[in-house]
Order: structure tokens, then C-alpha cells, then sequence
């Protein structure tokens, strides 16, 4: 879903209190560029496809599958492809999304029954944006992140030459400030929003099953 | 339109009013017909074009708005930045007139229109009627 008009409205007023003489119009063009790097180094934005693969017959590995995101976007990277019985698949992205046209995946293996896949993607905003220019962004943005956007907003801002809010000293800290925003929401992706979780995860197939490396135990622990 | 929904310099006509109450010619026939405040007013949004390219370069294909005729044709200018065109546009207009003191008063309102562009403060406008003659000391 995009964003909230009453999310954006105060954003956008807390903006232009900060930015006396910014236009509305440079703010949300500015804008474009902080979702676009915000987005492309967090990898916070994500979206999990249902994309039907069809067998082949003779087995074929040049297929390419069309990937597309519903819920607005532009899809930068792929996570991770699952069959139908949730196993992970190999698959990469020949494509990325393009204003062109859609990514495309491909399979590693072929595919010997028809069965729907479960793509997890990584994407980014795109344009063209909505009519009154406001980038394509999701809903959780703003209340999420609202802050760390704040602050590439007037760190870049400042940054241009010749205004009335020009201050290559503020804008240096609040592009600082927005850097560390990202790696926040970064880290916090990668750990699916969870508190407390460990992003890494000890391999599945070297798990022990008892205390004792190779010798079964009665009510192993595994770990 | 209710009086609540109007707002100050939304069309082409309110500029040439406001312009020509600064002007001090609001009783016809006018000293400054309305093609040239018109003229005026197409230079003075080139001039805000180099200052302020965010005004216009996300809008209209980047093209700068021309206007004809002076009638209720809206402008697309932002609220905080119309004010600084009406003084573009009388600038323009005395800049046509030879006397010293239009000069310095289309200088004035030249400067005005930049800064309230570029920065935040008002220049105070400066120009009228000369001062009484310096009389020798000593």
C-alpha cells in the first residue's frame, strides 16, 4: 500500500519549518534521490511473488519468468526462490527491473512438474511518480523510518548551492545522521524486524544431534 | 470560489494588478499598457527560471509558462514565491523608463525579486524622490 497522506503531509511540514524558501516542488524531487538510496542500500523494502513454473519438456534451463511486484516498485534483487514444498531452489536475475520492463528470473535446475514458486524480491522506488509527485514509497516508511528520512532530506537539501537554506556543515551531519539511519534499517531487515533474533543461522545440514559429536544419545538436544 | 477557498496571486490578472497598484497606474488610459506588464512578467519568470530552476523544471516538461493575454489564466507558482514575482515584473516595467530615479527604483525592486528568490530577508526597497540639495560646509 503507498504511504499515508496524513504520514506525508507532516513529514513534508516538518521539512518546510526546517527549510525556509524550499519549494515543495525541489523537496519532492530531492526526495526521489533519499527513498532511492535509502531502499537500494537497507534492502528493507521486500515482497514475497507467487510465480507459476511450468515443467518442460525436454528439460530446458533458458526459461525465463517475469517478476512482477504488486505492490508497487521497482524489484533491484532476489532473495530466494522456494518450490511448492517450500525447498529453496537456486534462481538468480538476469533482469533487474527496468523502466523498460519487468525483471525476469531464471533457474538454476529445471523444473519436472508445474507447480507455483515462492519468490522473495528486494525492491526500490521507481518512477514515474504519482501525479502530484510524491515518490513511490510503501506505507511503513514514514512511521518507521520517518527520522532517518528526515534527515537525507535535509542533509542533500543543504547541500545545494545558492539557496536560502544552503549549510554544507548541518548538511554534513544530517547526511551522517542518515547513513546510520540506513544501516539500522538494514540491520534490522535482516533480522526480519525481530528483537532479540540472531540474523545468522548455523547451517542445518552440519547440525549435531547429541551433545557428543556422532554418538547418539537418549533425548538428544539439538540445537 | 468562496472567499475561503481564494487565495492572493493565483491568476495572471491579480499580478498585473498588484503590479500596477505598485506602479502607481491603476487609472487608465495606463502609462503601462497591459502587453508590456504582460512582457514583464514572461521576463521576470525567465530571470526566476536561472534562480530558482526547482520551480519549474518539475513541471510543464521543464518548460517555463509564457502567458498573452492579461486574464484569469492560473499561474502554477507556490504560494511563498508569488510575492517575489509581482516585484520581477515591476522591475521590468521601470527598467523601461529613462528617469534616474526609475532606475534606482527598478534596481530596487530587481533586488528585491532575487533575494526573496535565493534567500530569506527582504532588501528594503530604496529610490523616490531625490533628497534637498547638500549645501557647502565651511
Amino acid at each position: 500500500m503507498p504511504m499515508a497522506k496524513q504520514d506525508f503531509d507532516r513529514f513534508m511540514n516538518q521539512v518546510r519549518v526546517r527549510l525556509p524558501g524550499a519549494s515543495d516542488a525541489g523537496i519532492k524531487g530531492e526526495l526521489f534521490e533519499v527513498f532511492s538510496e535509502f531502499f537500494e542500500d537497507s534492502n528493507s523494502w521486500t515482497e514475497t511473488l507467487t510465480v507459476p513454473v511450468l515443467a518442460s519438456n525436454p528439460p530446458t534451463l533458458n526459461v525465463l519468468y517475469s517478476l512482477l511486484p504488486q505492490y508497487g516498485g521497482r524489484i533491484i534483487r532476489l532473495i530466494g526462490a522456494w518450490d511448492a514444498n517450500s525447498i529453496p531452489q537456486a534462481a538468480f536475475l538476469p533482469q533487474q527491473d527496468q523502466d523498460g520492463g519487468p525483471a525476469t528470473m531464471q533457474l538454476v535446475n529445471y523444473v519436472t512438474t508445474n507447480q507455483n514458486f515462492t519468490v522473495a524480491v528486494i525492491k526500490n522506488t521507481c518512477l514515474p511518480t504519482s501525479h502530484d509527485m510524491i515518490p513511490v514509497a510503501p506505507e511503513w516508511l514514514l512511521p518507521r523510518f520517518g527520522r532517518y528520512i528526515l534527515d537525507g532530506i535535509l542533509g542533500k537539501m543543504m547541500s545545494q548551492p545558492g539557496k536560502s537554506y544552503t549549510d554544507d556543515k548541518k548538511s554534513q551531519y544530517h547526511l551522517q545522521r542518515f547513513r546510520v539511519g540506513i544501516a539500522m534499517a538494514k540491520t534490522q531487515a535482516e533480522r526480519q524486524f525481530t528483537m532479540g533474533a540472531q540474523s545468522w543461522r548455523y547451517p542445518r545440514q552440519y547440525r549435531s544431534h547429541g551433545q557428543r559429536g556422532g554418538i547418539w544419545v537418549a533425548n538428544p538436544t539439538t540445537f | 470560489m468562496s472567499d475561503r477557498d481564494k487565495e492572493p496571486l493565483l491568476t495572471v490578472a491579480d499580478y498585473i494588478t498588484d503590479a500596477r497598484r505598485l506602479l502607481l497606474d491603476q487609472i487608465e488610459p495606463f502609462r503601462y499598457p497591459d502587453d508590456d506588464l504582460i512582457t514583464a512578467f514572461n521576463l521576470a519568470l525567465l530571470e526566476g527560471r536561472r534562480l530558482r530552476p526547482d520551480l519549474f523544471v518539475y513541471r510543464n516538461n521543464e518548460k517555463v509558462p509564457y502567458y498573452g493575454i492579461n486574464d484569469g489564466e492560473e499561474v502554477p507558482m507556490e504560494r511563498q514565491f508569488r510575492m517575489s514575482f509581482v516585484y520581477g515584473l515591476v522591475a521590468h516595467a521601470l527598467l523601461r523608463d529613462e528617469e534616474d530615479v526609475q532606475d534606482d527604483r527598478a534596481n530596487s525592486f530587481m533586488t528585491l525579486f532575487q533575494s526573496l528568490l535565493t534567500g530569506i530577508k527582504m532588501t528594503p526597497i530604496t529610490g523616490g524622490t531625490p533628497g534637498a540639495p547638500q549645501q557647502r560646509r565651511g
